[in-house]
């Protein structure tokens, strides 16, 4: 009887063992998987901010174009000034495009001024990605280019 | 060997490969926790080429010429008697505006640099990036060139992290 007791105590510890190393695996294995997982979603994060940025560069409706030839890191300020109703009256189908953010150019030179390109904010939202690049704004008026800022705002 | 034996070996056996499986997961994922930088090299790349287009395309409010030309006025020696201005005073001066509303206020390390025929240091804005990486693990460069009648002027921004 006390051997069949010892034998099944030393069945039950080994096995007590067994699980605590497995347990340990286990916690390690979860906790790599959710670093991982945070990374990934990090880096999708970033590639859809960059993907708006290229796609508010790259939008016919803002950029300036000469004899239907269109020029890189160029924004008119005439479209400029009308994007900001269209977009307002379009506020679906750009959505679409550039999900919860916020653009906007400013201009720094010679004048100050701002144009909110589209806003859409989400109710609640766990991290806020700002970018801002350099760009040139045409005045087609007067054939003049000033110096400005193109600010995204990106929203998850 | 006795049956007892056998099984206290086997178990032996069974926590060092379950020990070694952990081990192996541990340096497996050791590197998983480095958070993608490819959305800053975007950035800082087409920082660096917008910039420099910026600064060179840009029209001077009061002379009404593109900065470009004002580089190559103030490379070529233009006296204030031939045109009734400063041209390296003035394309200094709004330089300095633009990058101070822009780089300077973002909190950027960055060269600016115009040299000819490699030697001639014609123009230079050096904020906290030096003129090696020391320091920086990186750094993102534009060139843009401009025919003066002293041989090709090389404006060079360097934007470093």
């Amino acid at each position: 009887m006390r051997k069949a007791q010892m034998k099944m105590f030393e069945t039950i510890g080994v096995l007590i063992v067994f699980f605590f190393i497995l347990s340990i695996g286990l916690v390690f294995y979860y906790q790599f998987q959710k670093t991982r997982y945070a990374a990934g979603k990090g880096e999708t994060f970033q590639l859809r901010t960059m993907n708006i940025i290229q796609q508010v560069n790259y939008l016919p409706e803002l950029q300036c174009s000469f004899d239907n030839i269109a020029s890189y890191n160029c924004f008119d300020i005439a479209k400029v000034m009308a994007f900001t109703d269209i977009s307002a009256a379009n506020k679906a189908y750009y959505h679409h495009l550039f999900v919860y953010s916020n653009i906007t150019v400013q201009e720094i030179y010679p004048l100050e001024r701002n144009w909110n390109l589209f806003y859409s904010k989400p109710e609640s939202w766990k991290e806020l990605s700002r970018n801002q690049i350099p760009i040139l704004l045409f005045n087609s008026t007067q054939g003049r280019y000033y110096a400005g800022v193109l600010v995204v705002e990106v929203y998850i | 060997m006795n049956r007892k034996s056998q099984m206290e070996i086997m178990g032996l056996a069974l926590v060092v490969l379950i020990l070694s499986i952990a081990m192996v997961f541990l340096f497996k994922f050791s590197g998983g926790s480095k958070v993608s930088e490819v959305k800053q090299d975007f950035v800082d790349t087409k920082l660096a080429s917008n910039m420099l287009n910026v600064i060179l395309k840009t029209t001077h409010e009061e002379k009404d010429i593109e900065l470009k030309n004002m580089f190559k006025y103030c490379a070529e020696g233009d006296s204030n008697a031939s045109r009734g201005y400063d041209p390296c005073d003035e394309m200094n001066k709004t330089v300095s505006f633009i990058l101070d509303r822009t780089l300077k206020t973002w909190q950027k390390s960055y060269n600016l640099t115009a040299t000819i025929n490699g030697e001639t240091k014609l123009y230079l804005i050096n904020k906290n990036c030096g003129g090696s990486l020391k320091g920086f693990s990186t750094r993102e460069s534009e060139t843009y060139m401009i025919p003066t009648r002293y041989g090709t002027m090389l404006i060079r921004m360097d934007i470093c992290r």
